[in-house]
Formats: structure tokens, C-alpha cells, sequence
């Protein structure tokens, strides 16, 4: 038998080109039995990890060798050449070569995902590369003769021509003069089928893709499709018949792949030198820093149990050779706290106490004794994983950070391949096939969210479509085939690469869209396989509303605080307020779902609340083993542990794995325990069922793990309903999967916000709004719950607010809360942390020789706002931070009013205005806001006299006189503003009141509705039925909740919860997904736990009746000003009414609350 | 009157549509006739049948060979060149139902008469019944060239 391979595989990387998937190649060679396969994309390395990483899978019975390469496609009209690199150093070269066509030069920058590549830049890095010359179906032979003979001239290795035999009718023609310009030139012919999918049934899928990438449908295509199905991997015997005139083609293929000596594993990595200070080893500096840092954090020393377990680590550290790593990740938290920025280490090896006393992470070893234990594995063999989450609003600033640190060579931002979801897949497809847009969009609407693997049957059928039509069933099909395959490349949120030497010999490097930001061809995963070093840098918005707060008590109360301080108690007075489900703003376990289940859970000690992070998650969820683990906390149901028959072992086996949470798998890390305890899974096999869990597609091969591992645990005698059930857990986990070790970190979270809510309530209000948009609730909830919780909430006023809500003086517990200009909807202006990074930026562009600390120290500044706030309270005269004057660019509104106030106080609205100087628009927003009644106008009388002012610019003639020169108007007074209008305008202005709520005017029409209040609700009886109404304040359609929605209502009383199932659901759909303000009648169902819902049966859309709001009140009251003063006050709410009836209402009805907030 | 507008498929029957003359506007067409390669024969011919008329071939290599003789019309030909085949693959996205995929060969026989002739199916795949057997290929002249 000959023997043959195939080179030049496109593969999906080469995107909208090939019709498969790197790893089906590997299968489809390892079936056929070639002796070797070589991947080649389109200007790129992107698949080739996963082809590589594939070879591992335990299932393939033959492993080709893997050849690496990538298809060079020039710009220059120049034919395509396959490039293989020899070895290691021309795998270099290869990387370099991608990475100059991706990046361009100074002068040029190459757009994102193109690269531009002529002749000459393959001539320079052409050293050790096997080059193959593929020329088109009709080609030009001089000028092909010509290119060859140039490539013969360089240091590559050899050069081929490659010959395909594809039945387009002229193949031995094409052939036979292919073979007569190999002669002339002196090259080898080298077989190859241009190989554009693994199996001929992909055909179809193709010509899909090209009609995408041609972006024409599959009607008006035409000859731009391949004509027949033969371009798939062919068996050797096959190609050998097909080339039976030229069998040296074939052999030469064997010869091709022998001479090639480079494979992924000799991308020996290199940690970074940095943090290592010279003269120390690794190791070394890091047992140094370890124990530097206990003596920081454990002043009164420490337990013989912890410093064992410090020196067990060291040593770990030390087998495994991670030292570096560690290093290196505690150099950037280094970093971040030198620049006041917070952050929290997660992941397996971020709970260990080395990571704890360096720093990493707040969660106390000492609380969390038995996470060390899966520290790292060294079975896993992986490295080690650490994760920082970063303040939201100053990541960037640590990103930048590692740039300057490991210089642009050496640091890049790895990939996210963005991959076609059954949304875009069913989209793209349904346009391909000419299905039109309202039958695509059906369908795709059918998708909730984007993480489903597949349309069923049921959803072709619930978006009104007869499964039995072949259109629909072809798309469908095709869309359910393309879903997976990837669409292009992204860069990650803030995974890093570091390198000791250049990067771009390890992998291609381009630029991002972002300016200044490059990022890797390789994303996590493959970054992974090749044991290559990964720096998360992570945003979490909560440590920036965390570092608020504790900036707000140190300026307020005189207090600083950092994430180590905060000590829980089991069972202390934050945990009480948890177990009461109480939790709105705080980290995680502020959703309906969470809130539902604290009470029911009951957390009194840190590792509760790692177990409440984890539980409301979907894995337990499908796996359904909340109820078993509820039953069992609250002493329900006896805890027991399966155990094996005793002739298969010990019976404590699962004990140990599972005790801490009484019997029940809930983490990630259990349920691989289990397939390695309980099933004797290898820990290869482990790791293979966890790569099989995270990937959809390989559908057979979860199939597999599942017989073996049942099987397994049935034949050492676990009872069948228990296997099972681990398995459906595991397969929950697999896309949704939440290890311990970051819940963990989360629940540290959890607390530190639990406890600033509870103990400082007024600094959590004004944290969190400052940092909104962030978590489940609305300005108007945060707001209400800080009122109801003891704060006092003032309104914004031009004389008191900043930018920034802040604190003001005591007023009871508590401090009150100021709202900032910030809360006005459309107001400008700056926020500080952009502020900070823009200089950083520009700094560091101005200036790139200059070192940067020494530019830092100047750019920080604490929360300028409130300390201004803070002088103005305690009487001193507080000097804020400085700011170049310059600086203060004309549109930052805030900043104008508050240096005007400093100037002097106002005293009228035409003195404000004179002093500050601010645009009519600004003026309008804030007598719209009402701002203005510290100089005694109400929000009416301020838009009035806003109206008089002249307009913005003055003709130059006028412009000497701005002093005063009308008159004080001795009008007649206005009629006062009505209540309900005022709210409704609070609402419009500032989205929330602390004048009332809009519930409460409506609140006479509702009761004659017999109507109850949403307080009331809460407190009846289970199965009684009622009628509710309130505004919408939340949609929620988890994914684990099998289409059942979840709606949150509040009113002047408080809130009730809505649960909406999917055939109420169905019929009320536009009422659920539409209305603002909504009426519910159902039945009251409430848990021994007294969580109370209301089960929707029929629901009314009452949203009209806010407007009736304030139309009522224009109607009770005659008003005395002209039409003229109703028209649109801001412009961008200004709408054309077209009728009558339209025009006398105020515009900004259209639009009277925030949406609600929705979330999948 | 009618003119043939070329249109862009790789269907052979498919390629021209007659249309009236005189509604024939030079605008409307979608595609161009393909250009035929400077030293190279044509490979489509110059009278295309409306229908395929079905050829008797007794013996052909397996899968994808020639005929060495056939009957058309009665008469028996006899094949001296060959060059092929053309394999072309029919749209899966008409609602023809299943249409085989055909190998089309330009074929001169002793007379130098030249027939573009196709097998209808692929040995390996297509032409098996329901329970894997194979069953005899039908083969077709689809045209004659100058």
C-alpha cells in the first residue's frame, strides 16, 4: 500500500473558506490512514493548536503527523505559496513573516483581521521553509516559471509545485503542462487535492460559506462554486489512482512530509526575567516575598498548620517550576495597590496561602482550609491558573502597565475566537438560501440568548413553521452544521501572553481594532496546550464600587479600609442580613434567583456563601441538586454518601470528596473528583472528559465518557440513579461550570459588599450609583433601599452636587447622600477614572523614554467630588487635587458649577448663569431636573426663567452686555407643579423621585380595581388569588429556568415577584416584553422559607395610565402659559407630533420610565 | 426570434435561457458566456441537446473511466479519444428532488465525430440501491461538437 499526504488543508480558520474543523481533519486522516496532514490557512496559524491538541484525544487510533504551515496569499497578484517551516527557527520566521502582513508598518497600519503580503516579504524570511506553489485552475507559465526560479535562489529548503487532479474536464492537460514547468524549473510535482473540507457531505455547508463571503445568495452565485464535491481528504489509494501517470507526485508527498522536523512541542516557553531581581533565583525571591508577607499579614505569627501548609506549597512551587509565574502575577497586584487600584486573585492556585500573604487574593486561608488540597495537581499538568479581577473603570491602566513592563514585543493580548451562535448561524444562512428576513428572523428569534447548541424541532415549530418544509428543514440543518465554526477573531477581555524573548516567534501577532493594541492568533485554550504562560487581567465593575465606598468612609468618616480588613463572623449581623434575603447591590447574590434561595440557604459562615455563589448556577440546577442539598442543610433528609460495594474499595471514598457540601456535588472540581474516585477515571481521562464537556460539538465523544463513567460507577456498585445523576452534573458543568476555587474568591466579595451595605449603607448607595451602569437594579431601587435602610437621599442641587453623588453630613446613623450631576440624564461630565487613563495614555505616548512612574504620581488623585464635599461640611478649607486649568475642557459641565459656587454662592438663576456660563441646554436639564431649589425656584419656575435667558451665543455686538439687563419679572407667580407630574419628571430627568412614587397616584384607580399593593402580596396567603400592579422593574429569563420568566413589580409599597411560565408566557408575550407599567392577576405561592411569588395567570398592559399621569394634571388645572411653552424642551426628546390630539401632550411622555432592565 | 443569454450555473442546461429578441436587452444579462482558453479545445459543444438522449454503454472502467464503445442512435461508435471527466455536481438547493452528479467526457470516435457524453452517477456513492448494491449506470450524449 503507498503511502500519502495531504497537504494544504484549509481548514474554517481560513474563515468562510473551509468547510471544516481543524480536529475533523485530524479524525478523517486518522480514519483514512495518512501518513501525515498539513494544515495551511489563509494567512494564518489560528487552527493549528487545535489540530494539534486533537492528536492527544485517546480516540484515534492512527495519529498523522501533523504538518504546521500557513497559506500565504499575496496582494500583489503573486500565486499562492504553502509555507512549511523545517524547524523551530524557520517556525520563527514563518510567525514573523504573519506578523509583519497583520501589523504593517509605522507608516501603515493594517486593519484588523487583514494581511497585506507581497513577493518580497516571503523572499525575507524564506530560510528552512519548504515552499509550495499553488498555481490557479488557468495560470500564466512564464510568470510562473519566473516566481519559481526566484524561490530557487533563496535559503528555503525546497521549493514544490503542487498539481491537483480535480474533474474540472482539462485536469490531464493542466497536468501534463504543470509537469513540463516543473521540469524547466527544477522542481518536484507534489500531489494535493486543495482540500477545502474533511468529507464530501460538507459540500453544501461550503457553498454556503462562499455565497456568505460573496455575500450573494445561493440563487445568484453561479460558477463562483466549486462545480462538484471532490474537494475532501482522499484515502492514499485513491489519490494514487488518480495520479497513476504520476506516481512521483505522490511519493514526493512522503518525502515532503519527512523532511520536515517541526512540531508544536518545541515551542519551548520562557518565563519573563523581570520580576525576578538579579542575583536570585525564582524560587528564591518568591519563599522570600512568601515570608516577607506572613509577617505583614499574620503579625502575631502564625499556626504550625499554616506555615506546613506554606512549606507544602513552596515545594509544589518549586517541583513544578512555577515560581515565575507566581512572580509575575504578584508583580502586577504589586502594581495595582501601589496605584490605590483593587484587586482579587481566582482560580485554582489563586486560594493557596502563598497567594494569600503575597497578597493575590483576601480569602483567608484560615477560613478556607480545605481548598488547598486541589491547589495545583500535578497530575493536571497544566499550569498553574490565576485570574485577577481588576477595578472596572482602571483595568486599563494595569494593561497598560504590563505593555510598558514587557515591552509590545514581548506582552500581547491573546484571541477569542468569536464563534457563529445559532442566532448569527441560522441568520447568515437563512439570507444565503433566500429565505426572507422575517422567516430568518422567526427563527432566529426562537433562540433565547445565544448558548444553545441547536434549533429543535419544538422552535422551528413555536416560530409558526411546518418542520416538514425542506427550506426550512435545509436551513435549519445547515445553520444547526455552522453553528461552532468560527467567524473571526477577537481579542480576549485580558488574558496576557508573556514571553522571555520575541513573541512573534511563537505566534503571529496583529493589530486589534482598539489603537495601540495587538493581539495573539492563539486563544486560551490553545495557549494552554502549549504550556504557555497566561496573565488574566480581568474588569470586575464591583471593585471599583468597592474602592468608591472605601474611598467615601476614609474622606467621610476617617476610616480607610482594604479587602484584607474586612473580617467576617460566623453568623454575624451582615450574615443576618443575607439570611433575611436582603442582598439588592450586593456582589452575586443580588438576583431574584439568589435573593430567593439566601433565605432558604441560610448562610452563617464564609464557606456558605461559596456555596450560595455556586448553587444558583446551571449546572446544579440541571443536575438538580439544589432541592437535595437544601433538604439536607435544613435537616430534611438524613446525609448520606454512596459508596462502592465493599470488594471495589474504600466506602469513605465519596466522603471526602463531597462532606463539605453534605453529600451533593455542586462544584466543578467534585464532579471531576467523582468521574476519578468513584469511576477510576485516569486523570488523562479526567481531563479529557472536561475538554469533552467544554466543547458542544464533539457529541459522540460525550457519549462515550458517559457509558464509561456510568458503567464504571454501576459495575463498583453505585447505585445507576446516583451515576447517572453525576453525569447529567457534569454535563451541566461542562458550559456553565463553576469551580470552587472561584466561588471562593466571589463569596469574598460577597461579603466585603454584604458588609459595607450593612454597616455602611450610606457610602454602598452612593458607591454603587456612582458606578453604574453595574448589577440587576436601577438607580431608583438603589435609592429607595439606601431610604428605606436609614439614609437620607437629597435631591440634585446647583448648590450643593458634584459630579459625583456624594456624602454629606450626619444625619441620624448615617450620612446622607447627595445625588451628582451624574444621575442627570444627558449632563456632561468627566469622569475621573477616564480622566486618569487619558493622561496615563498620553503621557505615556508624549513621552515613551521618559520613565512613567515618575508621570504617575501626579495623575492620582483621590475622589476629587467628595472631598470638596467634605470641606465644604467640616468647615476646612480642603485645597482639591490639582488641575491644570487647561485641562478643564469646556463641556464639563459639573467641574464649571463647581468652581463658580467656589467663586461665590449663588444667589439667583442669573447670576448662576453668568458665573458659570454653561450652554442653554445645560441650563434646561437642570431646571428640568428640578436643581434649582436651593435658589428657591421649583422645577416650573426655573424652566421659566431659563426660557428669558439669552441664547448661548451672544451677537458680538451684545456681548458687552451680559450684565444684567432685564429686569426682575414681577409676573404673575406660576401655579404650582403638581405632585404627580413632578415625579413623572423626576423620572424623566433623573430616573428615579424622592418625591414619590408614580404608583401612588394611581394608587385610588387601582384600589377601586381591587387592586392589591405589592407590599400586601408578600404577606398572604398561599393559593389565594390576586390582582397586582406595578412598574417594571426587572425581566428575567434564566437559562437554566427551561422558559420560565421571572418579573420583578414595585410600587409606592415595595416589591413582588412575578413568576411567568411559558404558557402564560406565550399568550401574554407582548404584555410581558412590552410594558413599562403592568397589571397582574394570579395566585399567591409561598415557601416554608416565606419567599412569596405571585404565579401570573393573566396579565394587562397598563403602561398608557402613566401617561394619564400628567395629562390629567395638565387637564385639572387650566394652565396659563402658551401652547409655546409646551413644546419638546430638549432636543433629543423632541419627536414631530403629527395630530392635534398629540401636540398638547408633553413630548417627554413618550417615554416616562427607564426600561426595565433584562437579562437572559 | 430568440436569442441565448448566458447565464451563470455550472449546469449545463442550465447555462442559456432563449428569450424573445426582441424583449432582449443587453442589460439584463446576469453572466457571460465562459472564454474559451487561447490552444485549448472547448468544453462545451456547439449544439446542445434539449434532452440527453440515453446512450447504450456495455462496458466502462470503474469508477470513473470512459466508455470504449456506446450506441446512440442505433448506431455503434467507437471511442478512439477521450479526454474527461467533467464531474459536475447538480444544485442541492433546487427543489428538483435528488439529481445524480454526472461525469461528462468529450469523446471522438473512429469517424472523428465528437460527442460530449455523461455517465448519470457516481459508481462509488450514488449508483447503489437501497441496500448497498450496485446498480447499472445509465450514460447520456448531452451534444455534439463541430
Amino acid at each position: 500500500m503507498t503511502d500519502y499526504a495531504e497537504i494544504g488543508l484549509t481548514t474554517n480558520f481560513s474563515f468562510l473558506r473551509g468547510g471544516s474543523h481543524p480536529q475533523d481533519y485530524v479524525h478523517q486522516a486518522s480514519e483514512l490512514r495518512l501518513a501525515a496532514i498539513g494544515i495551511a490557512d489563509h494567512n494564518t496559524l489560528a487552527g493549528i493548536v487545535r489540530a494539534y491538541s486533537e492528536l492527544e484525544n485517546p480516540e484515534l487510533r492512527h495519529k498523522p503527523k501533523l504538518l504546521v504551515g500557513a497559506r500565504i496569499v499575496f496582494i500583489d497578484g503573486t500565486p499562492d505559496i504553502l509555507v512549511y517551516p523545517r524547524d523551530r527557527a524557520a517556525y520563527g520566521r514563518l510567525c514573523q513573516l504573519l506578523t509583519r502582513g497583520k501589523r504593517g508598518t509605522d507608516a501603515e497600519k493594517v486593519e484588523k483581521g487583514e494581511c497585506c503580503l507581497k513577493f518580497s516579504d516571503l523572499l525575507e524570511f524564506a530560510e528552512g521553509q519548504l515552499l509550495v506553489v499553488v498555481l490557479p485552475h488557468r495560470f500564466d507559465a512564464d510568470a510562473a516559471s519566473k516566481v519559481l526560479a526566484r524561490l530557487k535562489q533563496t535559503t528555503a529548503d525546497g521549493v514544490w509545485l503542487a498539481a491537483s487532479l480535480l474533474y474540472r474536464g482539462d485536469d490531464r492537460r493542466r497536468l501534463a503542462e504543470l509537469h513540463r514547468l516543473a521540469l524547466s524549473a527544477h522542481v518536484p510535482l507534489l500531489a494535493t487535492n486543495e482540500v477545502l473540507y474533511h468529507h464530501p457531505a460538507r459540500r453544501a455547508l461550503q457553498d454556503v460559506l462562499t455565497c456568505i463571503r460573496e455575500k450573494t445568495t445561493i440563487e445568484a452565485i453561479g460558477r463562483k462554486l466549486q462545480a462538484n464535491a471532490e474537494r475532501h481528504l482522499k484515502p492514499a489509494e485513491e489519490m494514487t489512482r488518480l495520479f497513476r501517470d504520476f506516481p512521483e507526485a505522490i511519493a514526493e508527498t512522503i518525502r515532503f512530509a519527512d523532511r520536515i522536523h517541526f512540531s508544536l512541542d518545541q515551542l519551548k516557553y520562557q518565563y519573563p526575567d523581570e520580576p525576578v531581581p538579579p542575583g536570585k533565583t525564582a524560587q528564591q525571591h518568591l519563599e522570600d516575598l512568601t515570608w516577607a508577607g506572613v509577617t505583614q499579614y499574620f503579625p502575631d505569627g502564625i499556626s504550625e498548620m499554616l506555615r506546613a501548609t506554606l512549606r507544602k506549597e513552596l515545594d509544589l512551587i518549586a517541583e513544578l517550576k512555577y515560581a515565575h509565574y507566581f512572580l509575575t502575577v504578584n508583580d502586577i497586584v504589586h502594581y495595582a495597590r501601589s496605584q490605590n487600584i483593587l484587586c482579587q486573585g481566582r482560580g485554582s492556585a489563586a486560594n493557596s496561602a502563598v497567594c494569600y500573604v503575597l497578597g493575590v487574593t483576601s480569602v483567608d486561608p484560615t477560613k478556607v482550609d480545605l481548598l488547598f488540597e486541589r491547589f495545583i495537581s500535578k497530575e493536571r499538568l497544566e499550569p498553574p491558573d490565576i485570574d485577577v479581577d481588576f477595578e472596572h473603570s482602571r483595568r486599563e491602566e494595569v494593561m497598560q502597565y504590563v505593555y510598558r513592563r514587557y515591552g509590545r514585543h514581548r506582552a500581547a493580548v491573546i484571541a477569542t475566537v468569536i464563534h457563529y451562535r445559532p442566532r448569527s448561524a441560522i441568520r447568515d444562512v437563512g439570507r444565503v438560501l433566500g429565505l426572507t428576513q422575517d422567516v430568518t428572523a422567526a427563527l432566529a428569534d426562537t433562540v433565547w440568548g445565544s448558548w444553545g447548541d441547536g434549533l429543535s424541532e419544538m422552535q422551528v415549530r413555536q416560530a409558526g413553521f411546518d418542520p416538514g418544509n425542506a427550506m426550512v428543514v435545509r436551513a435549519v440543518e445547515l445553520a444547526t452544521e455552522l453553528i461552532q465554526f468560527p467567524r473571526h477573531l477577537s481579542q480576549h477581555v485580558g488574558g496576557y501572553v508573556l514571553t522571555q524573548d520575541r513573541l512573534d516567534t511563537y505566534v503571529p501577532i496583529g493589530n486589534a481594532a482598539m489603537d495601540d493594541r495587538t493581539f495573539i492568533e492563539w486563544d486560551k485554550d490553545d495557549v494552554d496546550a502549549l504550556h504557555m504562560m497566561k496573565v488574566d487581567v480581568l474588569a470586575l465593575g464591583m471593585l471599583t464600587c468597592i474602592r468608591k465606598c472605601f474611598d467615601l468612609i476614609d474622606q467621610h468618616k476617617g476610616k480607610r479600609y482594604e479587602l484584607a480588613d474586612i473580617k467576617s463572623e460566623d453568623d454575624d449581623e451582615v450574615y443576618q442580613m443575607l439570611q433575611k434575603g436582603e442582598s439588592l447591590g450586593v456582589f452575586q447574590v443580588e438576583s431574584r434567583a439568589q435573593m430567593n434561595m439566601l433565605p432558604r440557604l441560610r448562610p452563617r459562615t464564609f464557606y456558605d456563601l461559596v456555596i450560595e455563589v455556586a448553587i444558583v448556577r446551571p449546572g446544579p440546577i440541571q443536575g438538580d441538586m439544589v432541592h437535595p442539598y437544601l433538604r439536607r442543610r435544613n435537616k430534611l433528609e438524613k446525609v448520606s454518601y454512596p459508596s462502592p460495594s465493599p470488594e471495589h474499595g474504600d466506602a469513605d471514598e465519596l466522603y471526602r470528596v463531597l462532606h463539605k457540601t453534605l453529600g451533593v456535588p455542586l462544584f466543578q472540581e467534585q464532579a471531576m473528583r467523582i468521574a476519578i474516585e468513584a469511576a477510576k477515571f485516569t486523570a488523562e481521562e479526567a481531563n479529557g472528559l472536561r475538554r469533552a464537556m467544554a466543547t458542544f460539538r464533539n457529541v459522540g465523544t460525550i457519549g462515550k465518557f458517559e457509558d464509561k463513567m456510568i458503567g464504571n460507577m454501576i459495575a463498583r456498585g453505585y447505585d445507576p440513579a446516583f451515576a447517572k445523576s453525576c453525569f447529567d452534573q457534569i454535563k451541566g458543568f461542562g458550559s456553565y461550570g463553576f469551580p470552587e476555587s472561584h466561588a471562593a474568591s466571589f463569596a469574598q466579595l460577597v461579603y466585603i459588599s454584604s458588609w459595607l451595605k450593612y454597616w455602611h449603607p450610606d457610602a454602598f448607595c452612593c458607591g454603587l450609583l456612582n458606578s453604574q451602569p453595574m448589577g440587576f437594579y436601577a438607580p431608583a431601587q438603589i435609592v429607595g433601599d439606601a431610604r428605606k435602610n436609614g439614609v437620607e437621599v437629597r435631591e440634585v442641587d446647583v448648590s450643593f452636587s458634584f459630579a459625583q453623588n456624594t456624602l454629606e453630613e450626619k444625619v441620624g446613623d448615617h450620612c446622607a447622600v447627595r445625588l451628582g450631576f451624574r444621575q442627570i440624564d444627558g449632563f456632561s461630565w468627566k469622569d475621573e477614572d477616564e480622566e486618569r487613563l487619558k493622561n496615563i495614555q498620553s503621557s505615556f505616548r508624549g513621552a515613551r523614554s521618559a520613565s512613567p512612574e515618575s508621570i504617575l504620581p501626579m495623575v492620582i488623585m483621590d475622589s476629587g467630588p467628595a472631598s470638596f464635599g467634605a470641606s465644604r461640611n467640616d468647615g476646612t478649607e480642603e485645597i482639591p487635587t490639582p488641575r491644570n486649568d487647561n485641562e478643564i475642557q469646556l463641556d464639563d459641565w459639573a467641574e464649571r458649577i463647581v468652581a463658580a459656587r467656589k467663586r461665590r454662592p449663588f444667589t439667583s438663576l442669573e447670576d448662576f448663569a453668568r458665573d458659570t456660563a454653561l450652554p442653554k441646554r445645560a441650563m434646561i436639564l437642570l431646571a428640568d431636573a428640578d436643581a434649582f431649589r436651593s435658589l428657591g425656584l421649583d422645577r416650573r419656575e426655573a424652566l421659566w426663567s431659563v426660557r428669558r435667558l439669552p441664547d448661548d451665543v451672544p451677537l458680538p455686538l451684545f456681548e458687552a452686555a451680559t450684565a444684567r439687563e432685564q429686569p426682575d419679572e414681577q409676573a404673575k407667580p406660576l401655579p404650582l407643579m403638581p405632585l404627580p407630574e413632578q415625579v413623572v419628571a423626576d423620572y424623566q430627568t433623573i430616573r428615579l423621585s424622592l418625591k414619590g412614587h408614580p404608583m401612588q397616584f394611581l394608587r385610588g384607580m387601582f384600589s377601586r380595581e381591587r387592586v392589591m399593593a405589592c407590599r400586601e402580596v408578600c404577606h398572604r396567603n398561599d393559593k389565594l388569588s390576586v390582582r397586582c400592579a406595578g412598574v417594571v422593574l426587572v425581566r428575567q429569563r434564566p437559562g437554566s429556568a427551561k422558559g420560565v420568566v421571572f418579573m420583578t413589580l414595585e410600587d409606592e409599597t415595595g416589591i413582588a415577584n412575578i413568576v411567568v411560565w411559558p404558557k402564560v408566557m406565550e399568550k401574554y408575550r407582548k404584555e410581558v416584553m412590552g410594558a413599562r407599567l403592568i397589571l397582574v392577576e394570579g395566585y399567591i405561592q409561598s415557601s416554608p422559607e416565606e419567599v412569596t411569588h405571585l404565579v401570573a395567570q393573566r396579565m394587562f398592559d397598563r403602561s398608557h395610565d402613566l401617561i394619564g399621569l400628567s395629562d390629567d394634571a395638565l387637564r385639572k388645572e387650566p394652565v396659563p402659559i402658551r401652547p409655546a411653552l409646551i413644546e419638546p424642551l430638549n432636543d433629543d426628546r423632541r419627536d414631530h407630533p403629527e395630530n392635534a390630539a398629540q401636540r398638547i401632550r408633553h413630548p417627554r411622555n413618550v417615554r416616562i420610565l427607564p426600561r426595565s432592565r433584562d437579562f437572559h | 426570434v430568440v436569442v441565448h443569454l448566458p447565464q451563470d450555473t455550472h449546469i449545463p442546461e442550465r447555462a442559456a435561457l432563449s428569450a424573445p429578441a426582441q424583449h432582449h436587452l443587453t442589460t439584463a444579462i446576469s453572466a457571460e458566456w465562459p472564454a474559451r482558453a487561447a490552444g485549448e479545445p472547448p468544453l462545451r459543444p456547439l449544439r446542445l441537446f434539449d434532452k440527453p438522449e440515453p446512450i447504450k454503454v456495455p462496458l466502462a472502467t470503474v469508477p470513473d473511466g470512459p466508455p470504449h464503445q456506446f450506441t446512440w442512435r442505433r448506431a455503434l461508435h467507437a471511442v478512439v479519444r477521450v479526454e474527461g471527466p467533467e464531474r459536475i455536481a447538480m444544485e442541492w438547493w433546487k427543489q428538483d428532488g435528488k439529481r445524480l452528479t454526472r461525469d461528462y467526457f468529450r469523446i471522438e470516435d473512429a469517424e472523428g465525430l465528437r460527442f460530449w457524453i455523461f455517465r448519470d452517477g457516481l459508481y462509488e456513492s450514488e449508483l447503489r440501491d437501497e441496500e448497498g448494491r450496485p446498480v447499472p449506470a445509465s450514460w447520456f450524449v448531452h451534444g455534439l461538437f463541430a
